[in-house]
């Protein structure tokens, strides 16, 4: 299944929010697809926000997490406001200790935290 | 539990102050394994409370060289990816001063004198209001 059949189900909808579960698999060469059919998905749905939830993600190397901000970057041109969280510490501390500088989005320490933000952004 | 994983939690123990905020007093010499020791337990306990501020007390530690200060830094901006805040307090005059000397810019770095004023801040960022009991 390649990355464009498989954005249905790793997106799902809670209240209004956008929570996107970044795949353990995720290859740097699936993101352009997925950032595109992402945007449309979200600007269709007319999301309060999106949430992108690493928690399956256990590894990941610059060029995904790069690609990641990116895509977090298209979502947020569309004016949808962005969080992530679900990171887990070994993943964190090996991407600070390789120099990774961080994805430049609000990071939430849950998920509800997260679409908390998100709904209080959208109703501010 | 191995005997060095042991000592890794003994020495740098991270207690939840609060609903949400941890705190991880460091005292004693400070070099670039224990650094390492330090984020790996703050970010574990991170990870498993879902914490949204650490206070990183570290007035007990007397001298910090450019080495561990880039770590406090790795340990700053990794414990914000999984949504924690940390607040760095008791920094002495003298690691104050060496902190400077070697180049190292905390202005992305929450500082407090006090502990006291770390909670303070984490209390308001929570909104948490602390109030003493009414009297009859």
């Amino acid at each position: 299944m390649d990355a464009e059949d498989r954005v249905h189900d790793l997106i799902r909808i809670v209240r209004g929010v956008a929570i996107f579960a970044v795949p353990a698999d995720i290859e740097a060469s699936m993101i352009p697809t997925l950032t595109r059919k992402i945007c449309d998905l979200v600007d269709g749905l007319q999301a309060r926000g999106m949430v992108l939830d690493f928690a399956n993600l256990k590894a990941a190397d610059h060029g995904i997490m790069s690609g990641i901000s990116h895509l977090a970057g298209g979502v947020r041109m569309l004016g949808v406001p962005v969080r992530m969280t679900g990171m887990s510490a070994g993943l964190a501390s090996a991407l600070v200790l390789t120099g990774f500088d961080g994805l430049h989005v609000r990071t939430c320490a849950s998920l509800d935290q997260a679409i908390g933000e998100l709904l209080s952004d959208a109703t501010a | 539990m191995s005997h060095s994983d042991l000592e890794k939690y003994e020495a740098n123990p991270v207690n939840l102050l609060w609903d949400d905020i941890l705190f991880l007093p460091v005292v004693g010499m400070v070099d670039s394994k224990r650094a390492q020791d330090i984020m790996d337990v703050l970010l574990e306990k991170a990870e498993q409370t879902a914490a949204r501020f650490a206070i990183l007390d570290i007035r007990g530690v007397a001298a910090v060289d450019s080495a561990v200060a880039n770590h406090v830094i790795k340990i700053v901006k990794a414990s914000r990816m999984l949504g924690c805040s940390t607040i760095l307090t008791g920094v002495t005059p003298a690691v104050a001063q060496s902190l400077v000397n070697v180049g190292v810019d905390l202005g992305d770095i929450l500082c407090t004198a006090r502990v006291k004023d770390a909670l303070s801040l984490a209390f308001r960022e929570l909104g948490i209001e602390i109030r003493p009991v009414a009297s009859d």
